[in-house]
């Protein structure tokens, strides 16, 4: 009876899934393969600014001369900060030449991690965190208030390039569940932020984006204002006395 | 097997040799009329000509050039004239033309000229094929 | 894995204590269907009494040979209970396949570096928690490794779930089916159903040119050809790009595969991922008839299987050959085939008086050859054996010319003062394997990378793996391996000489120096002086010792080495401009303005090429797959090709054409059978005859060159070869290579 059950509510979620407009829910931006384009083909140039090359000096400095190639994950995100939050491939080829490999190489890193942008986003990257916790606690609703405010499609952006919105899986908050990052390239990589919004409520989030529309600087964490931290709301309810001292041997008994 | 027996008409033995004599030219000629007709319905003009054709029906002819006994013509006669129809109906198919009256049975027509005089058993299979 | 199989597992070891309890079998009863699971204690006992003095000797997989170097270093691990010995640093995979048993595997490849990623390899080792991946896990001594139990079993049969998972249901529409390593190992490994239900991925297919096909959602990530194209054929193209169950191999940006290797990553793709384009749809391998023959397209011989249906040669594959072309062939050798169907000479021709071609009988051909070659001069007759021809049929040349009484019988590529008397002097000393233990290369006016691409896979191979030195000189070239390029000319080569360039440090504390030099320095006219300044090079740099001779000459085509073993060297260099008789046997590369107007000419070849153009009387004859003859490579190694279809039209072997010519001209050859004139032959250069072996050179350290009083020209070293896809009259006549030139030659 039980199993009866259970099996029918599996076939009842599997079909939620493909009847879900995103069909694919895909993590990164982009596809795993280049399609030349007039702001994205490797004939454009590009290069590290010169406030960036000093800083990509200090990154080649942490690795021995003979491992250059480890530097590129650094790189390729000083590459995004200054490109406006995204890697365009010319980007990932003028990495390739300062660490020194073939620029495939850099290409597999940069398809591998999903932190890496490989089109176009908003100044305001908002990522919405997707996993489990955040989504019972209603990232999925946070999300589409988000795409309803800003009239876009996941990973689209808006038409004054101020916004888009992504999923991110995990980022370590389930507690303070949901949460959204925003990665903030609207002032290039010396004001770069890539801030925690935490506790959001679906009315919160258009809060924050109109807030960072109007160029405010809010600061990151909870949005609950009965909440510290990660504390619980309204102030502890347990552990109110000393932390008792951690257990140990007694060494003097032995 | 009906339509051929129908077009072949078995005509009286030939009384003397004379006659029968009579006959053979006018089969050769029947044939010779015909040379056109087949090298068209067996699509004969690119690897041959009508007089080649035509000297290969003597040839087949002057093959029994020994046969004087009149009875014995008829019967040629009466088997060639088959083989002309059988042709002429489109009974056979292209190779066997081509293999029968253009290549012959030993190989090319135009190789049959050729004098093994005092060739060595090499350059005899040598011209045959390339396998010995 | 069931309780069952735990118990049987920590029973084993205590099996002594057995016979004291009495079995519970209501307790440790598993679930399942399989007997041992049934009654784990059964299984226990029966595998209590030690089965290795039971076990009948195995074989080694595929001939797998332990190479032990130091007996002390030796370990001995434990195969399903067979003890083998095996050298330290060896992985428990190749343990056991030394000891006979065949461990499934995808992404393993012995000639690539260690992935561990497709755990199709996932062995069972005795207090290992968990299976381990053979393939990346070293043997340690007194391992106990288990192949067949339960554990490793179903760990084999959940990879082999999880790998078709996304495996599309195409195999019979995939090239690959009958020859694929997914379907036989499903077969064998995998279980009879999955329990995917979902959608399966898709993946979109790239374009890696004109040979290679792809069809992405086949693979199964094992990146072989990653790492073939990374290690081996170095072209940084291809990769493995995104992540999780978005994972797909290929190039990022659009990019074709610009190797000339890049074939053999259809042999190495354990699926139908990569299959070959030109093959594609055309047969399956069950119906091909494969003969194992050699390739003659270069002077590498390398090693290959041709794959025939009827008359027609539908693929060439690479066979093994360690000291030639290990397991790789490259991209000319493998697709030149449709040139064999292409531009084909069928029937003997003549000439006509209009300037038109008249198929002719062979009698009335050669009987007007044999009319023709009477009314010259004996002096006036040139004969000129092509890059292609087999020992049989150049010998044959040179006896009937001779018979003629004419002793200009050469052999295109050599030049005009081939110096056939050192046969040190034109092959490759070293060996192609031997190449391998060079420390420092000097590459004179060869660029091994079109010449003998196989050549150049063994120096990239030693490249990588002991960051050998390499010099250049020549002009400036796309080598797939660091180099230095020291010059463009003879000027650099005399200041090696005489000890005025940098390099000569390196070459002189070298311990293994190897000097290649290319044979297009062959046709130069200053050829002698060159090769002399070459030989004080090695003099200097002690590259020529009893014990490493490391000078080398790099031949150019299929016919050279054998050609000057037989000493076919032209009595006088420039005969063919007086000449009134040319007897070209597929030679196609001479220049065809020497010939004197008035000359006859006489084109035995397979192909309508260039020099049908010139020709008087064409006879036809066999191209390398279709006849049995002797080919020795540039190594100096004899090889020989064996029929692989029938010849096409009229045509003949090429001995035979001259057999039958000197027969109808009157001065009979006293040979009718490739034996007899391999035991010709055998008189003129022994080492003709010894088929698949090498007969290195008697070497000296004292140069034996005539003196030469010429002088090295100042002119730069050209480039021997300007389009690696068609060199010969088979490559020239494939629609394939011609592809390959247009698309990937783009400059």
């Amino acid at each position: 009876m039980l199993a009866r059950l259970a099996a029918k509510r599996l076939h009842e979620i599997r079909h939620v899934f493909r009847q879900s407009p995103q069909v694919s829910r895909s993590l990164s931006t982009a596809l795993n393969y280049h399609i030349d384009s007039p702001d994205n083909n490797p004939d454009l140039p590009w290069e590290f600014s010169d406030a960036n090359k000093s800083k990509v000096k200090e990154i080649m400095s942490h690795y021995p001369s003979n491992y250059k190639q480890s530097a590129v994950i650094p790189l390729l995100d000083l590459a995004q900060q200054q490109h406006g939050g995204w890697l365009p491939v010319s980007a990932m080829n003028a990495v390739a030449k300062v660490i020194e490999v073939a620029p495939i190489r850099v290409f597999e890193v940069a398809t591998f991690y999903s932190m890496f942008n490989r089109t176009k986003v908003g100044k305001y990257h908002l990522l919405v965190c997707g996993t489990t916790p955040c989504m019972i606690r209603g990232s999925r609703e946070i999300e589409s208030a988000l795409l309803k405010h800003l009239g876009v499609k996941r990973n689209e952006v808006t038409k004054d390039g101020l916004f888009s919105v992504g999923e991110m899986e995990c980022m370590g908050c389930c507690v303070n569940a949901p949460m959204i990052t925003v990665a903030d390239y609207s002032n290039g990589s010396e004001g770069y932020t890539y801030n925690y919004y935490e506790d959001v409520t679906p009315e919160r989030v258009v809060e924050i984006v109109e807030l960072l529309r109007r160029g405010e600087k809010l600061p990151p964490g909870t949005q609950n204002p009965k909440r510290t931290k990660c504390g619980p709301e309204g102030g502890n309810t347990t552990l109110l006395s000393e932390p008792k001292p951690p257990l140990c041997r007694d060494l003097d008994a032995c | 097997m009906a339509f051929t027996l129908r077009s072949v008409k078995v005509p009286p033995n030939s009384a003397s040799l004379e006659e029968a004599r009579h006959r053979v030219f006018d089969f050769f000629r029947a044939a010779c009329r015909s040379i056109p007709t087949v090298m068209d319905i067996y699509n004969l003009d690119d690897v041959v000509t009508k007089s080649h054709l035509r000297s290969a029906i003597s040839a087949e002819i002057r093959k029994n050039l020994h046969v004087t006994n009149p009875k014995v013509i008829d019967m040629l006669l009466f088997k060639g004239m088959e083989e002309l129809n059988n042709i002429r109906e489109h009974a056979k198919q292209r190779h066997h033309i081509i293999g029968q009256y253009v290549v012959g049975n030993h190989g090319l027509v135009q190789d049959l000229g050729a004098k093994e005089k005092d060739m060595s058993d090499f350059l005899k299979s040598f011209y045959k094929s390339n396998y010995f | 894995m069931g309780l069952g199989l735990l118990a049987s597992r920590a029973l084993r070891p205590a099996a002594s204590r057995l016979l004291r309890y009495p079995p519970r079998h209501g307790l440790a009863r598993a679930i399942g269907s399989t007997p041992e699971r049934q009654s784990p204690e059964a299984s226990a006992a029966q595998a209590q009494p030690d089965p290795a003095p039971e076990l009948p000797p195995r074989k080694p997989v595929a001939g797998a040979r332990v190479h032990l170097p130091n007996p002390e270093d030796a370990i001995e691990v434990f195969v399903d209970g067979y003890p083998v010995k095996i050298p330290k640093g060896m992985t428990v995979l190749q343990a056991c396949e030394v000891a006979g048993v065949d461990i499934p595997r995808f992404c393993y490849h012995n000639r690539l570096s260690i992935a561990g990623n497709c755990r199709m390899c996932l062995v069972e080792v005795e207090k290992s928690p968990k299976p381990v991946a053979s393939c990346a896990m070293p043997a340690l001594p007194g391992m106990k490794i288990k192949t067949d139990t339960p554990i490793a079993k179903k760990a084999r049969e959940g990879v082999m779930e999880f790998l078709l998972m996304n495996h599309p249901l195409d195999c019979p529409i995939c090239d690959q089916g009958g020859e694929c390593d997914l379907q036989d190992q499903s077969m064998a490994f995998g279980s009879d159903r999955g329990r995917f239900t979902e959608v399966k991925r898709s993946v979109v297919d790239k374009n890696l040119g004109p040979l290679v096909k792809t069809v992405m959602t086949r693979c199964i990530q094992c990146t072989r050809c990653v790492r073939f194209a990374t290690e081996i054929a170095g072209v940084q193209d291809l990769g493995v790009l995104g992540r999780g169950s978005g994972e797909e191999i290929g190039t990022y940006v659009e990019k074709l595969m610009t190797s000339e290797l890049s074939g053999n990553v259809i042999d190495i793709c354990p699926v139908g991922a990569l299959t070959s384009k030109p093959f594609a749809f055309k047969a399956r391998n069950w119906e091909l008839k494969g003969t194992e023959t050699i390739d003659v397209t270069d002077a590498v011989g390398s090693n290959i299987r041709i794959d025939s249906r009827g008359p027609e040669v539908l693929r060439i594959l690479p066979r093994l050959n360690e000291d030639i072309n290990e397991e790789w062939i490259s991209d000319k050798t493998r697709f030149c085939y449709d040139g064999l169907k292409r531009q084909r000479l069928n029937d003997p021709m003549i000439r006509g008086a209009d300037g038109r071609f008249q198929a002719v009988s062979w009698h009335d051909a050669l009987a007007m050859v044999g009319e023709v070659i009477h009314k010259v001069g004996p002096e006036e007759i040139v004969g000129v054996a092509g890059k292609l021809s087999d020992a049989e049929s150049m010998m044959a040349l040179k006896d009937f010319l001779n018979r003629m009484g004419s002793n200009n019988v050469m052999c295109e590529g050599n030049g005009k003062h081939p110096n056939a008397d050192l046969r040190s002097g034109y092959i490759m000393n070293t060996g192609i394997a031997g190449l391998e233990k060079a420390d420092v290369f000097l590459l004179v006016g060869t660029q091994p990378r079109v010449e003998a691409a196989m050549v150049n896979a063994r120096i990239r191979k030693t490249v990588r793996a002991t960051h050998a030195k390499v010099g250049y000189i020549g002009p400036p070239t796309d080598s797939n391996y660091d180099h230095e390029h020291l010059g463009t000319g003879p000027q650099t080569l005399t200041e090696l000489a005489e000890g005025r360039h940098p390099f000569c440090s390196t070459l002189k504390n070298a311990k293994n120096p190897a000097i290649i030099v290319g044979a297009g320095l062959f046709e130069r006219e200053d050829s002698d002086a060159i090769f002399s300044a070459i030989e004080t090079i090695a003099k200097n740099g002690n590259v020529v010792r009893p014990d490493w001779n490391g000078y080398n000459v790099l031949l150019l085509h299929a016919a050279q080495a054998a050609a000057l073993d037989l000493g076919l060297v032209p009595q006088s260099p420039d005969s063919i401009k007086s000449a009134k008789f040319v007897y070209l046997m597929g030679a196609d590369d001479i220049n065809l303005k020497d010939i004197p107007d008035d000359a006859f000419v006489v084109y035995q070849g397979h192909h309508g090429d260039q020099s049908v153009y010139r020709a008087n009387v064409i006879l036809p004859a066999s191209a390398f797959s279709e006849k049995e003859g002797t080919y020795e490579n540039t190594e100096g190694c004899i090889q020989q090709t064996l029929p692989a279809v029938p010849t096409v039209g009229d045509a003949r072997d090429d001995w035979k054409i001259v057999r039958a010519l000197s027969e109808v001209a009157g001065v009979q050859l006293p040979y009718d059978s490739v034996g007899g004139i391999r035991s010709r032959i055998w008189t003129v250069a022994p080492n003709l005859v010894s088929v698949d072996e090498r007969e290195p050179t008697t070497f000296s350290t004292t140069t034996m060159r005539p003196n030469t009083n010429q002088k090295i020209s100042p002119n730069d070293f050209g480039m021997a070869v300007e389009n690696f896809y068609m060199t010969d009259a088979i490559t020239r006549a494939s629609k394939i290579m011609a592809q390959c030139s247009a698309m990937l030659l783009k400059k």
